[in-house]
């Protein structure tokens, strides 16, 4: 065999191009320049930045809703005068108040959870001198129970209050005349309406991968002598599955992290029980390449979908800041948008459909199971932060799959959100 | 998108200086200039995308990082230079992945195929991926002989074999390159 045909093949292949990968030069900067390198806490932090929103909107809550930890109420029965007084700033007392003639008595964000004042009035006159050392005297408020309505006396806890009472010398109290009156209503979150905003990374699942047969074979179409002869179609996908006919393919799908952002609302039945409902949209990206090497389609899939849960919350634990609580119900999703992108690669080159295919949601409805964990912490009377892991169960896998393209039933997720109670 | 820039149409000479001193639109000219090509280069070697790209990336990242080095000695030695450095990353990429460049063996093959191929009209594209489809010694070879111009002798070096080694290997890799191409002109005559 002479070397002509190769001097030929060497002469048609010696300025011959394929079109270079997407992301090549991205890649390539980011390695030739240290500025374009994303370092790794950017990237976390655009993972984290849902969360992140939420812990701001907690603060800014925080500082909105905060009290001061006491308030002096002078003893005038007519006109009484409060005053706010803050424990990091001894010197400063706002509001018209003598350094005698005063009795303090706690604001309800210095009480333990679940207790408020809810007459912070002085009966009578009581003489006392307002200093800034710690009282060792533990002081007696009396309270109402919640039972019989009796009032008693209630020595206030000293770990809650010894830091933040501020008399040096507090007469006892006449039970007939209370100083302050502190409801106790511990149990008094019934009919209370708390309102979430939340967002949720669910898990994304692993990739999957099918190997088979292309099985599609071209189609022949009988010429005017009745040979049949294959016929080429111009659509890229069609060719790829002709090309891939009787070889070994593979199908492979990769799920980007899912994003979850929502809202619900909780109406306590009980002080414990909640039930609870709301609205969440969720974004789901799937990529599906199919074929051989040398052919293969590509799909990417963007899908978002709109859920409504319904379900009970369970409190089982609540002191202090913490809280620990359970939950569970069902969900409700519709597709209500779905983009596909299409990538064609036939051989090494690569070609991408521009037209991006949009479909709106299908009629069929998504329910799954769920069922949740979650600990709750107060960072104010009113405002609140939870963290709640969780796994959804998706009750029709064939439905699941036709919507989202995922496989596995069992969706695990973290949600991170904020509590608002009202 | 990648912006085609023809090769004739830029200043070899001026790109390189401003490529040397790391101006990034001389850098991204280069790169657009090139890129296609190489990647043409690159995947003859290694056809599977995904470890062109990163074979590719390599590459340019090392151009650039010896473009200090470089001298221009007429127009095609930056394209002639640049295909060196990705030939050598593909090697590279090729041993690692095997730890040695295979011989291969394939008594299939006819030793006296009835006539020499007719690649006239096979499109480049289809010869391209016949080449990506050869046994990766096989391949590398041929790629090395036929399309860089290598000596046996070289070839023998770059690859650590014998230079009868690689004669041999050249030899069944262009039987079974030469069997595809009349196989697929076959194939064209009934369609």
């Amino acid at each position: 065999m002479s070397d002509q045909w190769t001097d030929k093949l060497r002469d048609k292949l010696s300025d011959y191009e394929t079109p270079a990968p997407e992301g090549l030069w991205q890649g390539i900067m980011a390695e030739v320049s240290p500025a374009h390198v994303v370092p790794v806490w950017r990237r976390m932090l655009h993972y984290a930045v849902y969360p992140a929103a939420a812990a701001v909107v907690g603060v800014i809550g925080y500082s909105l809703l905060s009290r001061p930890e006491m308030t002096v109420v002078r003893n005038v029965p007519e006109a009484p005068v409060i005053a706010e007084w803050h424990p990091s700033q001894p010197e400063v007392m706002t509001g018209d108040v003598p350094a005698t003639d005063v009795v303090v008595v706690p604001t309800s964000s210095a009480l333990p959870r679940g207790e408020s004042v809810i007459a912070p009035t002085v009966m009578e006159t009581v003489p006392a001198t307002l200093t800034t050392d710690t009282t060792e005297e533990i002081p007696v408020v009396t309270t109402q129970d919640e039972d019989d309505g009796r009032e008693e006396e209630n020595p206030v806890e000293q770990n809650t209050m010894s830091q933040q009472w501020i008399l040096h010398e507090l007469p006892a109290p006449r039970t007939d005349r209370p100083v302050a009156a502190i409801e106790s209503n511990r149990y008094s979150r019934t009919g209370q309406l708390t309102m979430s905003v939340y967002a949720s990374n669910l898990s994304a699942q692993e990739p999957t991968a099918i190997s088979g047969y292309g099985d599609h074979f071209p189609v022949s179409i009988p010429n005017a002598s009745g040979i049949r002869t294959m016929a080429y179609t111009q659509d890229l996908k069609e060719e790829i599955v002709t090309l891939n006919s009787a070889q070994e393919t593979k199908s492979t799908t990769q799920y980007s992290m899912p994003i979850k952002i929502g809202f619900s609302i909780s109406y306590y039945l009980t002080n414990r029980l909640a039930i609870e409902t709301g609205l969440s949209a969720t974004r789901l990206s799937t990529k599906v390449t199919t074929g051989t090497m040398q052919y293969r389609t590509q799909t990417e899939y963007q899908i978002y979908m709109l859920g409504m849960p319904l379900g009970l919350k369970y409190t089982l634990w609540d002191h202090g800041h913490l809280g620990l609580y359970v939950s569970g119900g069902a969900m409700v999703e519709s597709r209500i948008a779905r983009h596909a992108t299409n990538e064609y690669s036939i051989n090494a080159a690569v070609v991408r459909d521009p037209a991006v295919v949009q479909k709106k949601g299908g009629a069929q409805l998504l329910w799954s199971l769920r069922g949740a964990v979650g600990v709750s912490y107060s960072i104010g009377p009113q405002v609140g932060l939870f963290l709640e892991p969780g796994v959804a169960y998706y009750l029709n896998r064939r439905t699941l799959h036709e919507v989202t393209q995922m496989t596995a039933p069992a969706v695990p997720s973290l949600t991170l959100g904020l509590n608002l109670s009202f | 998108m990648a912006v085609r820039v023809r090769r004739n149409e830029i200043d070899e000479v001026d790109l390189i200086q401003r490529a040397k001193a790391q101006d990034p639109r001389a850098m991204r000219t280069m790169y657009d200039a090139f890129a296609g090509y190489l990647m043409g280069v690159c995947s003859r070697y290694v056809p599977e995308r995904d470890d062109a790209k990163d074979i590719l990336q390599d590459s340019f990242v090392k151009i650039f990082g010896a473009l200090q080095s470089f001298e221009h000695r007429g127009e095609g030695a930056l394209r002639a230079w640049m295909t060196r450095i990705v030939v050598n990353e593909a090697l590279g990429f090729i041993r690692s992945q095997r730890h040695y460049i295979p011989l291969e063996y394939d008594d299939s093959i006819p030793d006296n195929p009835d006539d020499e191929p007719d690649v006239d009209e096979i499109p480049t594209a289809e010869i391209h991926r016949m080449i990506g489809e050869l046994p990766v010694g096989y391949r590398t070879v041929f790629n090395l002989y036929v399309l860089e111009e290598k000596s046996h002798k070289e070839i023998a070096q770059l690859l650590g074999i014998g230079a009868d080694s690689s004669a041999s290997q050249l030899s069944r890799a262009k039987k079974l390159l030469a069997k595809k191409i009349n196989e697929y002109r076959e194939r064209r005559r009934y369609e």
